[in-house]
């Protein structure tokens, strides 16, 4: 097992087993958006990058992609703990007495917040609002510019971030309990970026292909 | 000075120039080339070679390339120096596989013989071959096959033969000609504000005899010498007078209150500077420490997180293959078997207690060893234990670490500021810091052993000064003779020499011009004088002004020494440099002058629409001026390939006057 993929592991457990109670399970994409952004709210706590277990990086996609959680739900499938039942993925039996267990080690309890946090936004915004607003997030927006795929949340790359961290602390406390609350407020934030984004852009098509009118 | 009384010189006549595998000539890397009397052009774009190409033939001549950076103190000193830097220069401009074989071979005409060399770039003191015929009558005798000889052998047989038949003393003296005179190169070394080199030159050109200016190299040299051992025992001297008066000082100062009031300061400070180090050796030390615990606990928990991993791995992967079968799955969780299609809570039920019965839920066989994952657990949970006490102390040791550093910083700022005080102290109070010392000498005993001791230190430093000082004195008064001499011979020559280069000069610069003799206690030169105006100083003059003058008294100097029936040849790198167009075809005019008098230019220049070299072929003509295109040498760049068009109507521009010219 490589590096730390059992926290890959730990994580694809508790977003399935939250999500799989509200919605019909998860998808392979939406495993990989969550546990980002759980990894951001670690940050907003000051946790730096490179102690969450596992990089990611920006795919040709233009989503966060986690090769780590790649290899974990590999591993967890194999072991019988999460399945595929159609494009979803949901726990089984094992899997959710696995959980019960990892949840009361130390060395995983400390992500629950933040993976709590995640989750929850994802079920006040919707995983596609979620996934749109993430386009903003300085990392991957910068990361947006190349067409290969880039690490993100590298040394010297969080600057842009940690801005809108402050920004953020201003309003939101950083001991509030439910991380929840600056997850959406900032979220929000960054959809409402991406949707003036889409706006303007649409604006300069139309200018585009409007005729020229100025003789 | 009669006529024949003054040394003529025989300088070689380059005839042909032969390349071997050099790499930076990309096209024609064998390139071969005959000169014919007159002017040789090689006309060429930028960055294509045209000053190796007269480095290289330069090098063939003397063995040594012209140094950008050279300065003159003597001819055998810098033949001496310079002998490294060849390999250097042709190092970039060789490529490796041609290393051993590049070389470039030149043929000479000296006199009635002609002369054969080859060299090897990478061997500045050896000759690959060697080969001297003597014409006589119709035919020719080989005076020597340098065949037997080693490449070692054949340099200095070379190098007697030629400093012989050229005239002069040693081969360092041709060197010294060839680089400081008769080549005009792209390091723009002038020879008129360059005072020791025009005067080594003044020297050979109008010394009685060729050795004189090795003489006054010799006696300059050991002047200088002598006069810096003098200064050097003199300040010695100083240094041991200054010991003794702080003895002297601290022994009558032992007992003064003020005296007293400072040493104590001086020592305290001294203490708390020997404390203040030692306390951040310490700090550092306990640091060091820290940083050693942290990375033990961090390769701890780095190994029990390894273990965890493992364990975890273990623990997902050992799980039945039968439990976790997608049929079984699926028949236990919507109760629903994929086989028959049944469903109900009962599949469900049956499915699972054939699995927990360690049985096949299709055929009941065996699945042999049963899992054990309340086992698995514990050897996760035991880890995870492990590893939160490991992450307790890392942190522990991690807040200790950084007291440590903190304590380390305050103690190291603390060992600074104290040094710094004690140097103020030192600074403010030298004297007494000195008396302090030579108090605790005084105090260690000896102080009376000591002064005596000192005191014959400076007798003998003071005589040895004394001594050097008179040796500087006498070469001196023998460089003054040697000087006194060639002024002499130099005011003989006047009536010759000086119209020689006014001739030119003015023909360059249109208005009156003269040269005039300059002496100091220590040199003897001549210096310019523009329009009654001394202008010896180099900022006086616009540049082009300075390169040109300067070549004017090059082709003075060599006209001067080779006497009316020997020519002599100047080597020129692109010399137009920033005229504007009038003065470029005075420049040519200048040119065309010196060549006029039976003498050699070897040239290099911008392939442009140069005036210069226009002016020079309209009047030397073909008969007298070959122009050579370097752009067929090499590979041109990209911007100079989409211009060649440019090129090709330059060149036809000069070789239009050439063939009109010279009528």
């Amino acid at each position: 097992m490589a590096g730390e993929t059992y926290q890959a592991a730990y994580d694809v457990l508790s977003i399935t087993r939250r999500l799989e109670q509200a919605f019909d399970g998860v998808t392979r994409a939406e495993i990989h958006l969550l546990s980002y952004v759980a990894c951001l709210l670690a940050m907003y706590r000051r946790l730096p990058a490179s102690e969450w277990g596992y990089s990611f990086i920006r795919s040709q996609w233009g989503a966060p992609f986690s090769a780590e959680i790649e290899d974990a739900l590999a591993m967890l499938m194999e072991g019988g703990l999460v399945r595929f039942r159609g494009e979803a993925l949901v726990m089984t039996t094992s899997g959710r007495e696995m959980l019960g267990f990892l949840d009361s080690m130390v060395e995983h309890g400390w992500r629950i917040q933040y993976l709590d946090g995640a989750c929850a936004s994802a079920l006040a915004m919707s995983a596609g609002v979620l996934r749109d607003a993430l386009r903003q997030e300085p990392g991957l927006r910068r990361a947006s510019v190349h067409h290969e795929p880039r690490t993100l949340l590298g040394p010297g790359e969080d600057a842009a971030l940690y801005e809108q961290f402050g920004i953020l602390s201003s309003v939101v406390s950083l001991e509030v309990s439910d991380l929840m609350v600056p997850s959406v407020l900032w979220l929000s934030y960054l959809s409402e970026m991406q949707r003036s984004e889409i706006e303007r852009r649409t604006t300069d098509m139309v200018h585009d292909e409007a005729p020229d009118q100025s003789e | 000075m009669k006529e024949e009384s003054r040394p003529r010189l025989l300088f070689p006549r380059l005839r042909r120039v032969d390349f071997a595998s050099f790499s930076l000539f990309g096209q024609q890397p064998n390139i071969g080339l005959r000169f014919s009397p007159g002017v040789t052009c090689l006309a060429g774009a930028n960055g294509i070679g045209k000053s190796t190409f007269l480095a290289a033939v330069s090098f063939a001549l003397t063995g040594r390339v012209p140094m950008p950076t050279r300065s003159y103190s003597s001819a055998d000193e810098y033949y001496r120096e310079s002998g490294n830097f060849p390999p250097v220069y042709f190092e970039g401009r060789i490529n490796e596989e041609d290393r051993t074989t590049a070389s470039i071979s030149v043929e000479l005409e000296i006199g009635s013989h002609f002369l054969k060399l080859t060299r090897g770039f990478f061997d500045p003191d050896g000759l690959r071959a060697l080969s001297i015929r003597r014409s006589k009558g119709n035919g020719n005798t080989v005076e020597l096959d340098g065949s037997n000889l080693s490449d070692t052998e054949r340099q200095q047989h070379y190098a007697q033969w030629i400093t012989e038949a050229v005239g002069l003393k040693s081969f360092d003296q041709f060197v010294f000609l060839q680089h400081f005179v008769l080549t005009f190169d792209e390091s723009r070394n002038l020879l008129f504000w360059n005072a020791k080199a025009l005067e080594a030159a003044l020297f050979i050109a109008f010394g009685a005899k060729p050795d004189q200016q090795a003489s006054a190299d010799r006696s300059r040299r050991e002047m200088e010498r002598a006069d810096s051992l003098g200064r050097n025992f003199k300040w010695q001297s100083l240094q041991v007078r200054k010991r003794i008066e702080a003895i002297q000082e601290a022994l009558r100062a032992q007992t003064s209150d003020d005296f007293a009031q400072l040493e104590a300061t001086f020592r305290t400070l001294e203490a708390e500077r020997t404390s203040a180090i030692e306390a951040a050796e310490e700090a550092q030390s306990k640091a060091a420490d820290k940083d050693l615990a942290l990375a033990n606990a961090s390769a701890e928990l780095l190994a029990l997180r390894n273990e965890y991993a493992k364990a975890f791995a273990r623990h997902v992967g050992e799980r039945s293959v039968a439990a976790h079968h997608p049929l079984v799955l699926e028949a236990i969780s919507e109760k629903h078997c994929a086989v028959c299609g049944a469903t109900g809570t009962s599949l469900a039920d049956v499915v699972q207690r054939r699995i927990d019965a360690n049985g096949c839920p299709f055929c009941e066989s065996p699945l042999g060893k049963r899992r054990q994952p309340a086992a698995d657990f514990e050897a996760l949970r035991s880890l995870d234990g492990k590893i939160a006490a490991a992450h307790r102390r890392m942190e522990s040791v991690n807040t200790a670490r950084e007291r440590a550093s903190a304590a380390r910083d305050q103690a190291s700022r603390r060992a600074t500021l104290a040094t710094g005080a004690l140097r103020e102290f030192e600074e403010k109070n030298t004297s007494v810091a000195q008396r302090v010392r030579g108090a605790e000498a005084a105090a260690a005993g000896g102080a009376e052993e000591e002064l005596a001791r000192l005191a014959i230190e400076m007798k003998t430093l003071l005589a040895a000064s004394k001594e050097n000082y008179q040796a500087r004195d006498r070469h001196k008064a023998l460089l003054q003779r040697l000087q006194q001499d060639l002024e002499q011979q130099y005011k003989a020559a006047e009536e010759e020499f000086v119209p020689l280069f006014r001739r030119l000069a003015e023909r360059f610069i249109g208005f009156d011009l003269d040269i005039a003799v300059e002496r100091s206690s220590t040199s003897f030169s001549v210096i310019l004088e523009l329009r009654s105006t001394r202008r010896r100083v180099s900022h006086e003059l616009s540049e082009s002004q300075r390169f040109f003058l300067d070549i004017a008294l090059r082709m003075a100097l060599a006209q001067f020494v080779s006497g009316k029936e020997t020519p002599a040849p100047l080597y020129i790198d692109t010399p137009e440099g920033a005229l504007d167009i009038a003065y470029e075809a005075r420049a040519g005019e200048m040119f065309a002058q010196f060549v006029a008098g039976g003498h050699d230019i070897i040239m290099t220049a911008n392939i442009n629409t140069s005036q210069l070299l226009k002016k020079l072929a309209a009047m030397c003509g073909a008969s007298r001026m070959s122009l050579v295109r370097m752009t067929e040498w090499t590979d041109l760049s990209d911007v100079q390939m989409q211009e060649e068009s440019l090129f090709r109507e330059a060149y036809r521009g000069i070789e239009k006057e050439l063939l009109k010219g010279g009528r």
